[in-house]
């Protein structure tokens, strides 16, 4: 707490030991409410502690910030699709993992100084149900599922299953990395195609069933150096 | 020769009305009272906020040239944390808003929350702060109301600590209008019967977004659950219409929900022979302004002629998207389990734009309608203070004029007017009525109003300063009772149009109400009237003392109770080196601010106030007789070398006449060591202060009334005094014949 003048001594006044006292009291009162004003000036600061010195974040609130596979055709003309919105349709889907950046793919993690990854993707997944239901058979035989994982430098940072139906997910994964520029892939990849699912790939190839949407994915990295 | 002898133990504060209670007296100037003895110290004057010795940091810290700070017309410490942890200075001057951010515990911590403000007239109150638990409330009656929440704010780099996040601590209060209304995406329904016991080769699926959910349960696990409009359609043609409307609304940090969206509508068909499939529809949604941490999402059931409900657009609660970054919302909820409908009395946008004055009460916000709207009072829902309904408003009669201020005070609020006063009682859930408590007393100066405890809330009136006591529940008594009841020569000279600018606080360290009012005729507090609240209840002792040479503009008790204030002309005074800059504190330090020498370049300490004591006009219980007063005692303590010079009025005349100077040393003992002159531990030692008498004498001859003064810029500490006087009989003459 901040305290001004109680007493003042001045030239000519009686020496009391009150003159001495009011202003000590004053002074030490402050000590019953502590609070950041009382630390000292520049007690932490950015010349003290550089940027980065011992951690780093990295993050993307919407990743990737365009939109893969989305078809537009049909859509209400009002309507701007939101970006990132990933519809993964059997004409566009490798069969296996794929980059859900389908034009950059990884992503940089400069500055990296050697120590602990974390690393955190979150986002919303729907695959999509009849393919749930193998053709001609009443009860799901072949549940799909979007498979989720993320690499560092190329090398499996984290792998999970993925979601099966409409569910938001979030994956995390934590490495000890060497000093450097580190590459962060998120990836994708719907289980495969069996061979009694109900899937058309229609004449011409430009309307085709969605298997999986993707979207409203985000990712935070934090690096914590040694 | 036996002398009469006039005791009065304890010298009580200023007292204009004639014939004055002896006690009292004329002038009491720049005293404070001394908690030791009960009497009076002059040990006071005004120091730096910030009491650097060769900078004004962070108030344009540059010593010389040209500055740009002030007149500060308004001031408000904000208690954000238990213990005064958490303080926020805001101020205003010059048309910005600003704050003095002192957790960071850097020099730069003078931030600007925003320019370009209203700057109050001469006859205008200045901005008014409600302190919430969600910050700051700050209202001027011509701005939109601002909301202010300074923490935590990051840092940008060494030494700027938040200027880069200052923008995100204050944000526009309240809802300015409806969100724009939810995209829904368009729905292709989805061709298929179930068990799906053919390649599906429907065409117009496929679209985008389009999202289908099983209706039957055994197809997947909860898959029943979810998805909208029709499952089947067992005829061939496209005959079962799914339409449905959403709207949304903005959930602020106050947790207070804004209007709702315009209704927006999708329809699909379900095509013939479909089976087993419901669908779910992709909205894309509002983001909404700064506060907001929330959507709420609301939807109609199917409202097609092919439902059972044609032409319902009632909507019902959906869900809550708990961020104000997502932008689609996929809606799969089944009409059976749609929530509670949305309020039936509709939430609108902010109904006082450019209110003047806000409290809490009972839990909800209070705002006055503004200049425009100034007879009526619109108040939130409770624990909601940005969500006001449509209907949540009080119309005041017209007979009162327009609301001067508002304030929250025990189990009313008291609503200031301009030709009454009235209390609002009553809670939200039960209703809230108005009283008017009197017609005959009016107050317009908002910022002089203040709780002080044993007296309930103080304010100055036209016609002097008031306190509202008691309450109006369970027996308690309520009163009107005037302060200043011998005091009106004082509030008379008050600048009348300038009542607005008035400005007060109470310190509970000092127990000390200080009123700073326009004197005079000037358009800014000049002068302070000081209420002690220690000296109430005394018998006739006056309680009030003034002070002079204090440029008050806006004033506010930090914590601990210290009285900080804004300068009241800042760089309006034309001084290049612009010594009034910023924020000052009233304390014990003995100087009226600063001066600057331009030749060492440096800030130089101006001397203490002058401290004066005019006792009051004594008749000695007859002024027809005549009196010859030989001695004054003064009873004070101790205080070294200070001299004190003894003057004495007879008779109402201004002819004045001073005896002898004395030391403030006690008269028959050796001095006490003082300053300057003694080494302790050389034989001296330390003293305590004595109470001792200094026993002028006086040589006044025969008087009917008798007044004695003494200025001081000196330490003094004066208790009481005594008069010692003979008579003899005379009385005065008969008048002059005309």
């Amino acid at each position: 707490m901040k305290k001004w003048t109680q007493r003042e001594l001045r030239a000519g006044g009686v020496v009391d030991p009150s003159a001495v006292n009011d202003e000590l009291r004053a002074q030490q009162s402050s000590m019953t409410t502590l609070d950041r004003e009382q630390l000292s000036a520049d007690w932490v600061n950015e010349t003290h502690l550089a940027d980065y010195a011992i951690i780093r974040g990295y993050f993307d609130a919407r990743y990737p910030s365009t939109n893969y596979g989305e078809q537009t055709i049909q859509s209400d003309a009002a309507v701007t699709p939101s970006n990132g919105f990933l519809s993964i349709i059997p004409r566009l889907d490798p069969g296996s993992w794929f980059d859900i950046n389908e034009t950059s793919g990884a992503i940089t993690l400069s500055g990296f100084k050697g120590g602990n990854l974390f690393a955190e993707w979150s986002g919303n997944a729907l695959v999509f149900p009849p393919f749930a239901a193998t053709q001609k058979i009443e009860f799901p035989q072949n549940p799909k599922y979007l498979g989720l994982r993320i690499l560092v430098n190329n090398s499996l940072l984290v792998e999970r299953r993925g979601p099966a139906y409409h569910e938001h997910f979030r994956i995390f994964g934590a490495g000890n990395f060497p000093a450097g520029d580190l590459e962060l892939r998120l990836q994708a990849k719907v289980t495969s195609v069996g061979p009694d699912d109900p899937l058309v790939i229609l004449p011409g190839g430009t309307q085709q069933v969605p298997q999986a949407h993707l979207y409203s994915n985000k990712y935070c990295v934090l690096g914590r150096f040694r | 020769m036996k002398q009469d002898v006039y005791e009065v133990p304890r010298a009580g504060g200023v007292e204009t009305r004639l014939p004055q209670q002896p006690e009292n007296a004329s002038r009491a100037e720049n005293l404070r009272h001394d908690k030791k003895t009960g009497g009076w110290s002059t040990r006071l004057g005004y120091e730096k906020y910030y009491p650097n010795v060769t900078t004004w940091s962070p108030f344009n810290s540059t010593i010389t040239g040209a500055i740009d700070m002030g007149p500060v017309y308004s001031l408000h410490v904000a208690q954000m944390l238990g213990g005064g942890a958490r303080q926020h200075t805001l101020f205003e001057a010059d048309g910005a808003l600003y704050l003095l951010y002192e957790a960071a515990g850097v020099p730069t911590i003078l931030q600007t929350l925003a320019t370009g403000r209203h700057v109050p007239t001469p006859t205008e109150a200045a901005s008014w702060f409600t302190d919430t638990p969600y910050g700051v409330v700050v209202t001027n009656g011509v701005d939109r109301p601002v909301l202010v929440n300074p923490w935590p704010l990051g840092q940008q780099g060494a030494g700027q600590y938040a200027s880069s996040t200052i923008s995100s601590c204050i944000r526009d209060f309240g809802f300015t209008s409806s969100p724009p209304p939810v995209d829904p995406h368009r729905n292709v329904a989805f061709q298929a019967a179930s068990p799906i016991t053919a390649d599906y080769t429907s065409a117009a699926a496929g679209a985008s977004t389009t999202i289908t959910c099983f209706s039957d349960t055994r197809a997947i696990a909860d898959g029943g659950r979810w998805g909208l409009g029709f499952a089947t359609n067992s005829g061939a043609d496209f005959a079962k219409e799914a339409l449905f409307g959403w709207s949304c609304s903005f959930i602020t940090d106050t947790g207070s929900e804004g209007p709702l969206s315009a209704l927006s509508t999708t329809t699909w068909e379900l095509p013939g022979n479909a089976a087993g499939f419901r669908h779910a529809i992709a909205l894309d949604i509002p983001t909404g302004p700064p506060g907001t941490v929330a959507r709420r999402i609301y939807r109609t059931t199917n409202f097609s002629d092919d439902y059972t409900a044609p032409g319902d657009t009632t909507l019902y609660f959906i869900d809550d998207v708990r961020n104000n970054v997502e932008e689609v919302f996929i809606d799969c909820v089944r009409t059976a389990a749609l929530g509670a409908a949305a309020p039936t009395v509709p939430t609108g946008p902010l109904p006082a734009p450019a209110a003047r004055f806000s409290t809490l009460f009972k839990g909800c916000l209070f705002l006055d309608g503004g200049i425009s709207d100034q007879r009526t009072l619109y108040y939130s829902a409770p624990g909601l203070i940005e969500q006001f309904d449509a209907a949540a408003f009080i119309e005041l009669s017209s007979q009162g004029g327009g609301i001067t201020a508002l304030y929250g005070n025990y189990t009313n609020l008291v609503i200031f007017r301009e030709e009454s006063i009235d209390v609002v009682s009553g809670d939200y859930a039960a209703g809230f009525q108005v009283t008017t408590l009197t017609n005959s007393i009016t107050c317009r100066a908002p910022h002089s109003i203040k709780a002080i405890p044993g007296l309930g809330v103080v304010f100055l009136a036209l016609d002097g300063v008031y306190a509202i006591t008691g309450g109006l529940e369970g027996g308690a008594i309520n009163d009107l009772v005037k302060l200043t009841l011998t005091q009106d020569e004082l509030v008379e000279r008050i600048t009348l149009d300038c009542h607005p600018k008035s400005v007060a606080c109470y310190s509970a360290e000092a127990r000390e109400y200080h009123l700073y009012v326009p004197y005079d005729g000037n358009d800014r507090p000049n002068k302070g009237l000081v209420l002690h609240i220690d000296r109430i209840g005394q018998g006739d002792l006056s309680p009030w003392s003034t002070r002079d040479g204090f440029p008050i503009g806006a004033v506010a008790t930090r914590y601990d109770g210290s009285i900080i204030f804004g300068h009241n002309t800042g760089c309006q005074d034309g001084a290049g080196d612009g010594v009034n800059r910023g924020l000052f504190v009233i304390s014990g330090k003995r100087a009226m601010g600063y001066s600057y020498d331009a030749g060492s370049q440096s800030l130089v300490v101006n001397g203490p106030p002058t401290s004066v004591y005019r006792s009051a006009w004594f008749d000695f219980g007859d002024a027809q007789v005549k009196k010859q007063v030989s001695y004054v005692t003064l009873w004070v303590m101790t205080t070294g070398e200070p001299t004190i010079t003894l003057r004495h009025y007879k008779d109402f005349s201004l002819r004045v006449t001073a005896e002898r100077t004395y030391k403030a040393q006690p008269p028959d003992q050796a001095d006490l060591p003082v300053f300057d002159t003694v080494t302790l531990n050389a034989g001296a030692i330390y003293e305590d202060h004595r109470l001792v008498p200094l026993r002028f004498s006086v040589a006044q001859q025969s008087c009917s009334w008798f007044s004695f003064e003494f200025t001081t810029t000196d330490d003094l500490i004066f208790i009481g005094y005594e008069l010692e006087y003979t008579t003899k009989g005379t009385r005065v003459v008969m008048g002059k014949r005309a």
